[in-house]
């Protein structure tokens, strides 16, 4: 994920709402979980976004509330961040490469691995059968619904995003299936005598 | 619960010149009254034999179907005349043989010989009221959008009022809207007035409605991975929610 920027994240974030490092953690947690972005790592992000000038402490300390009994330092974008974070939402996006582990051992297998390929392929098709039962859900059209909270609309099209993606995964295991079965076929039986 | 239908180790091939297309195989499904299972498969996939033997408008060569506990094998084809009449709904989008026939006729034609033609269209129009399609009831076929042909499918399938309803690819030249719709539909027919509901679809985005999914590969019948697989799939943004 070297192309995504996890400061502009956390910049979003703030630019949302003000908030102090554990609370931004936990928001990346429940709507960006796959950065897996530790909270120290928060707080390095926080320092340095403090020193572009793009956010700033609001000079509202909760007291006692952390773990350690230390004041929490509350922060919120600078009109410079918000410029930032515009400048960001506006900016070409990076595509994400999708790294399959099956693609990897497809370019290091070897022919006497083509059963447990197949296996291997199957086995990921069913898996993304089962991912696509945990986005079951009805209400994408909702998005289109001025008064369904812009929140849940993102989280429905990434979801929508996801969909998508999982048909392009199992298409293509089924195409590669269908043809390392006929390659093991044909390559078990004698070719057909060349009629004259 | 007995299911209303099941597929037990159901397959079927079809002979092209020498070499047998095996296009099911060892296909085996449940579908219970107040659900609707998804089948995802590309075209070509064999998503209308499966629908097709579901409905016994063909059989398998090996394996069961059976409908409410019943062998569709051992039913007469009075019996299974019977069936296809009053239980088991068919959903398609060939529209009627007749073109300039409106739409509140075409519905009704499957209730004429027990109501009459009256009774028939009262019906019809109250059928396509409800799947939201009632500007269609004095229409032509060849007059509808792909939308409204869609809506009209399944108010003539609905209009028997079954107990099992196939549908084969319902969203197809759909945009995302009325995909939306026309499967939302399907799932309160499922849901609200307990119905089975088997449908058959080349789209992933389409089965999200479905309360089971399945997908149908090379013939066989995948079902979703149990959860302790699950994680050979990599997650994507948004999609890890804090439980």
């Amino acid at each position: 994920m070297s192309g995504l920027s996890t400061r502009h994240v956390v910049l979003g974030l703030l630019v949302e709402r003000p908030g102090y490092g554990y609370d931004l953690q936990q928001r990346i947690d429940a709507r960006l979980g796959f950065l897996g972005l530790a909270e120290s790592a928060v707080y390095k992000i926080l320092e340095r976004l403090e020193a572009e000038g793009w956010i700033e402490e609001t000079g509202t300390r909760r007291i006692g509330a952390t773990r350690r009994g230390a004041p929490r330092v509350m922060y919120r974008a600078t009109p410079l961040g918000r410029e930032r974070f515009r400048a960001w939402i506006a900016a070409p996006c990076e595509r994400a490469v999708l790294r399959d582990e099956l693609q990897a051992k497809l370019n290091v297998a070897e022919p006497d691995d083509l059963p447990e390929l197949l296996a291997g392929a199957e086995a990921q098709a069913r898996a993304c059968l089962a991912e696509l039962a945990t986005l079951s859900r009805p209400a994408l059209a909702s998005v289109a619904e001025p008064e369904v909270p812009w929140r849940d609309a993102a989280t429905m099209m990434v979801d929508d995003f996801r969909v998508r993606s999982l048909q392009t995964l199992v298409d293509w295991l089924d195409a590669i299936c269908e043809l390392m079965e006929e390659r093991i076929r044909r390559a078990s039986r004698p070719a057909p005598p060349v009629p004259r | 619960m007995t299911p209303l239908l099941e597929l037990r180790a159901v397959s079927r091939s079809y002979w092209r010149g020498l070499h047998e297309m095996r296009v099911l195989d060892d296909v085996s499904l449940e579908v219970h009254a107040g659900e609707m299972v998804g089948v995802y498969g590309q075209r070509g996939a064999g998503k209308t034999t499966l629908l097709r033997i579901a409905a016994g408008f063909e059989s398998p060569d090996g394996g069961t179907v059976s409908y409410a506990g019943t062998d569709l094998a051992r039913c007469s084809r009075r019996q299974l005349a019977r069936l296809h009449r009053e239980q088991i709904g068919w959903v398609e989008r060939d529209g009627p043989q007749s073109g300039d026939l409106p739409m509140r006729t075409y519905v009704a034609l499957p209730l004429y010989r027990h109501h009459g033609p009256v009774e028939a269209q009262r019906r019809a129009v109250a059928a396509l009221a409800r799947v939201g399609a009632g500007e269609a009831a004095e229409l032509p076929w060849a007059s509808l959008s792909d939308t409204a042909r869609a809506l009209v499918a399944i108010a003539h399938a609905l209009v028997r009022e079954p107990r099992l309803l196939l549908v084969d690819d319902p969203t197809a030249g759909l945009g995302i809207l009325d995909r939306e719709r026309v499967v939302g539909l399907l799932r309160s027919a499922a849901q609200d007035a307990g119905l089975a509901v088997v449908m058959a679809v080349p789209d992933m985005p389409a089965m999200l409605q479905a309360h089971e999914v399945r997908a149908l590969s090379r013939g066989r019948l995948l079902a979703p991975a149990d959860r302790d697989a699950r994680g050979a799939v990599i997650p994507f943004p948004g999609s890890q929610r804090s439980a």
